[in-house]
């Protein structure tokens, strides 16, 4: 029981984790970056890189694989969407036409990483060791990537809530005319934002890659499906919404992997399917 | 553009060449090409059921590969359990086709009721899932519940399998030209344009939307029951593919979409490349694949046809210009 609580947790942490930038994409650029998972996936072959051939620490590695994962997305937005953006005439044609954009970028990511690193299954295997909490046996890798997500989530709330930037963010997110009007570049706060997403679900890669061993170039999908389902079911647009939706499917999806793993992304993609019926907007969309 | 009646015999002469060839290809094609053909075929006529709906109404939908696999689903457990194990009586391959079409029918105007309250991305995702899901619990059910690895189903000539899905896919195009012409075709190209205006002038968008969907969906059953003969296995991984659903909008978004050349081409152009260059480029053309459709979305929204007409537009204005600048010159 105590095991539950305690690897929900830490599931839902890493989770929410991605889904606060996927939702950041989302929210500021109106980009639904459903390649999210490959992203999260070149993080963890970054570290992977540097941890086998210079024996650098994961956790140090992560100031080296993060400024490559959010430069990358820098450019994808420079590139790709910046286009899309200026092409399409309505909010819901760039979202379309972006999101099948996105779907063809796992075809790219995917296919470049196992060009160079092959298909083996790889793990930079660190901290591996247990220890007791409350009778329950945790790995000290995941509550330390547990820890190190919620910090970094609390740390983008803080700087969405008081630095210049984050306020530039909010006030692309809620009215992307009038943001314009006061004077915000709104493609230098759209590439800003994508390449924060981008970060942090290179971050959460750098973090997984610690803890399985089982890593291959096509992870990718489903990590997007579970970002997914957490900001559906927190509401496109809610950073609050992504942090607690993180730790609903992080529960859900520890229970049923502990029920039965052939069911876990069948009960993912029913929470997508249940609230998107229910309440499309999510429970804290606005 | 209006067209002369000599053009129409044309258009008319060579498709009736195309059917005639296609029709006798089967007496002296290798079977290598001949499955490759069956694979265009199927793959265009997925594409053509796709557009009707999605291409015209811009709902875009990625649960294709939902309505494809129950499609194949249970022409294959109909197949295995009367011919392999004699459970249930014997019926003609078309009759199964049908039936399993009718059953894909009933299940898209179930999911379209609920799906179709949905638009942009809320859709897209939505029918996503849906695939999806359906994967996940075909999966669950058979290894956890059932104890099953999949359906055999018994071996059909190549012959066979290249005439059915020769029938299958002309049937289907024959109908979705017809249906595009109708009162409802139209109705269905009115909500792609503006869905406020549709209702307006009194096209019930409900009831067209759901029924267009279910209508696609059927297709795509029937795609997907044809295809069953192709292979002697099937599984829930296989039949309900992502690439199912994310095929058919790329094939007719590179091709054009709102026409009807334009999920043929599409659908041509890169099943003919993935046959030929899968097993040689491997992994590297799943990267071209990503950066076509990376191209498209990005450089070409309108895709083949659109450039083509844009091509032809600028041509015709061509001819014009010098014809006037002629006829203002003195002779």
């Amino acid at each position: 029981m105590i095991s539950v609580v305690f690897g929900g947790a830490i599931l839902g942490a890493i989770f929410s984790l991605i889904a606060v930038g996927l939702n950041l994409q989302y929210g500021v650029s109106r980009i639904l970056n459903i390649a999210v998972g490959d992203f999260l996936m070149v993080g963890a072959y970054v570290t992977f890189f540097f941890f086998s051939t210079y024996g650098v620490n994961p956790l140090v590695s992560l100031a080296i694989s993060g400024p490559i994962v959010f430069g990358l997305g820098i450019l994808l937005q420079l590139t790709v969407f910046r286009r899309i953006i200026f092409m399409s005439k309505s909010t819901e044609e760039l979202e379309t036409r972006s999101l099948l954009a996105c779907f063809a970028l796992p075809f790219i990511i995917e296919n470049i990483v196992g060009v160079i690193f092959g298909g083996n299954p790889i793990g930079a295997s660190y901290l591996s060791g247990s220890v007791n909490v409350l009778g329950a046996m945790l790995q000290e890798n995941m509550m330390v990537a547990a820890f190190m997500s919620i910090i970094i989530s609390l740390v983008m709330y803080l700087v969405l809530r008081f630095s210049s930037i984050g306020l530039a963010m909010r006030a692309i997110a809620e009215e992307p005319t009038g943001a314009q009007l006061v004077g915000i570049n709104n493609f230098k706060v759209h590439a800003v934002s994508f390449g924060i997403g981008a970060l942090f679900s290179d971050l959460a890669g750098s973090m997984l890659v610690m803890i399985y061993s089982n890593i291959t170039p096509y992870i990718g999908p489903q990590y997007t499906c579970i970002a997914l389902a957490v900001i559906i079911v927190g509401g496109m647009g809610s950073f609050i919404g992504s942090l607690i939706g993180g730790f609903l499917i992080g529960y859900a999806y520890y229970i049923s992997l502990v029920v039965n793993p052939l069911i876990t992304l069948a009960v993912v993609y029913s929470f997508i399917i249940v609230v998107l019926i229910v309440r499309p907007k999510g429970f804290f969309g606005r | 553009m209006p067209r002369g009646k000599g053009v129409n015999l044309i258009i008319g002469l060579s498709i009736a060449l195309i059917l005639a060839i296609l029709a006798v290809t089967p007496l002296f094609a290798s079977i290598y090409y001949l499955s490759i053909l069956t694979d265009v075929l199927a793959w265009l006529a997925l594409s053509i059921s796709w557009q009707l709906f999605s291409g015209s109404t811009n709902y875009i939908s990625l649960g294709s590969a939902a309505f494809f696999g129950v499609g194949w689903y249970f022409a294959a457990e109909y197949l295995y359990l009367s011919v392999m194990t004699n459970h249930y009586p014997a019926l003609p391959l078309p009759v199964i086709v049908l039936l399993g079409g009718l059953v894909t029918f009933v299940l898209a105007l179930a999911i379209g009721v609920v799906t179709l309250r949905l638009r942009g991305i809320y859709f897209v995702i939505l029918t996503f899932a849906i695939s999806q899901v359906a994967m996940a619990v075909i999966s669950a059910y058979e290894a956890g519940i059932a104890h099953t690895l999949g359906i055999i189903t018994p071996i059909f000539s190549k012959q066979t399998v290249f005439y059915t899905m020769f029938t299958c896919a002309f049937a289907i195009l024959l109908f979705v030209v017809l249906l595009r012409r109708s009162k409802f075709g139209l109705g269905l190209k009115m909500i792609g344009q503006s869905e406020e205006a549709a209702a307006h002038v009194g096209v019930n968008t409900g009831l067209y939307k759901i029924l267009g969907f279910a209508i696609s969906a059927m297709l795509m059953g029937f795609v997907g029951g044809c295809y069953a003969i192709n292979t002697t296995y099937v599984n829930a991984t296989i039949a309900f593919n992502f690439n199912y659903s994310l095929y058919p909008a790329v094939m007719t978004l590179l091709g054009g979409v709102g026409t009807i050349l334009g999920p043929i081409i599409g659908s041509v152009t890169i099943t003919s490349l993935s046959d030929f260059f899968s097993v040689t480029l491997g992994r590297y053309f799943l990267l071209i694949l990503g950066l076509i459709l990376i191209i498209i979305v990005v450089l070409m929204p309108d895709g083949i046809m659109g450039m083509v007409e844009k091509a032809g537009t600028r041509l015709s204005a061509w001819i014009n210009e010098d014809k006037a600048k002629a006829r203002e010159k003195p002779p």
